[in-house]
């Protein structure tokens, strides 16, 4: 038996939209920090309803603490409601933060490419 | 817009904001420090130009008075107008609102809805603000410091302050309202603030570009003397 449902038929899926994201701060911040401040965020300002509705989900795994870029993902229809209340993120912890947008992207895989620098190995075959 | 330096209750010195805003991507500031007195006018003017020679983005300065009453707000007026590119008054009681909507050397009325239970205008204010040419400002750093019940208030109060202006088509501008670098957004976001208020896309992006221009245009031929009066002007 698979352990996964199959995926749906792209007309069935979600239309989402991945926001890359910087944090401004003095100090580098941790994920859970950052996802922490932004989930805050969101809820108070679209409430839980609208926060289900915008699909909101903060990737742990394409977070760079280096470079302090991070993705978001979204429903199509937020992605403006995102960028607000990622605009009201003021302190996260002690520190005060800006979160800042740099793009919005269709796939990770090119949202990666575009804002992360990452090279696709297969543009050179 | 609107951006508060340590020449008044900013944190931060004009150049150091300055240079902020251009790594946010802004290619322009209004430094609008409350006013104090003329000689503080004119070091804000210099102090200006030196950050944006320094910086290459483009400052101006500008100035933010607080009337008690409209009598005040006249003399206010007549007194900054010939030295600041920007001059815009802090809104809160209904006759201050409307005394600024009916005064053509105002540029901006900043949030006549702040600290009321009201929007803060009605129909009169917005035809007077119309003919007069007088915008109606948004402060983000006031939606910035509240939180919940206050924030929703000032959030439906602007919702409702963005549709009559749309209907009356009086201009609109948002502007940051920041005492330090750490209030300050990059002009996208504000753009995205606008939107979630109710304002479409297109027009949005126009609240933080083409509006704003247009009035330090006018003003730059106002300062020059190339404005003589109302539909007056040497060419």
């Amino acid at each position: 038996m698979r352990e996964k449902p199959n995926i749906l038929s792209p007309t069935m899926r979600e239309r989402r939209r991945y926001l890359v994201f910087q944090v401004v701060s003095k100090e580098k911040m941790p994920f859970s920090d950052i996802s922490n401040g932004i989930w805050h965020s969101v809820l108070n300002f679209l409430g839980e309803l609208g926060t289900a509705e915008s699909e909101v989900w903060v990737i742990k795994n394409s977070w760079d603490e280096e470079k302090q870029l991070g993705i978001i993902r979204c429903e199509h229809t937020a992605v403006e409601k995102i960028r607000t209340a990622l605009a009201l993120v003021q302190r996260i912890g002690d520190q005060p933060v800006i979160v800042r947008v740099l793009g919005v992207s269709g796939t990770i895989k090119s949202a990666k490419k575009k804002f992360f620098g990452e090279v696709d190995l297969l543009s050179f075959a | 817009m609107d951006v508060k330096s340590n020449f008044s209750i900013g944190e931060h010195t004009v150049s150091q904001m300055a240079a902020f805003a251009q790594s946010l991507g802004w290619k322009g500031i209004v430094v609008c420090d409350l006013y104090k007195d003329s000689a503080t006018l004119d070091n804000l003017n210099s102090e200006c130009k030196e950050a944006s020679e320094k910086t290459g983005i483009e400052v101006y300065s500008g100035v933010t008075i607080q009337p008690k009453d409209p009598k005040e707000l006249k003399k206010l007026v007549s007194e900054t107008r010939d030295k600041v590119m920007l001059l815009i008054v802090q809104g809160g009681t209904y006759q201050i609102n409307r005394a600024a909507c009916e005064n053509p050397y105002v540029d901006i009325l900043m949030s006549p809805e702040q600290n009321r239970p009201d929007n803060g205008l009605d129909e009169p204010c917005f035809t007077a603000a119309q003919i007069n040419g007088v915008s109606i400002g948004l402060n983000f750093r006031q939606l910035l410091n509240t939180y919940r019940k206050i924030r929703s208030r000032l959030l439906d109060f602007s919702k409702i302050n963005i549709k009559l202006c749309k209907k009356y088509a009086v201009p609109l501008v948002v502007v940051s309202g920041a005492q330090s670098m750490m209030d300050m957004r990059d002009p996208r976001q504000l753009v995205s603030i606008a939107n979630v208020l109710g304002m479409d896309l297109p027009h949005a992006f126009n609240l933080l570009s083409s509006i704003p221009q247009q009035i330090i245009e006018k003003n730059q031929k106002r300062l020059e003397g190339k404005i003589i009066g109302k539909g007056v002007e040497k060419v």
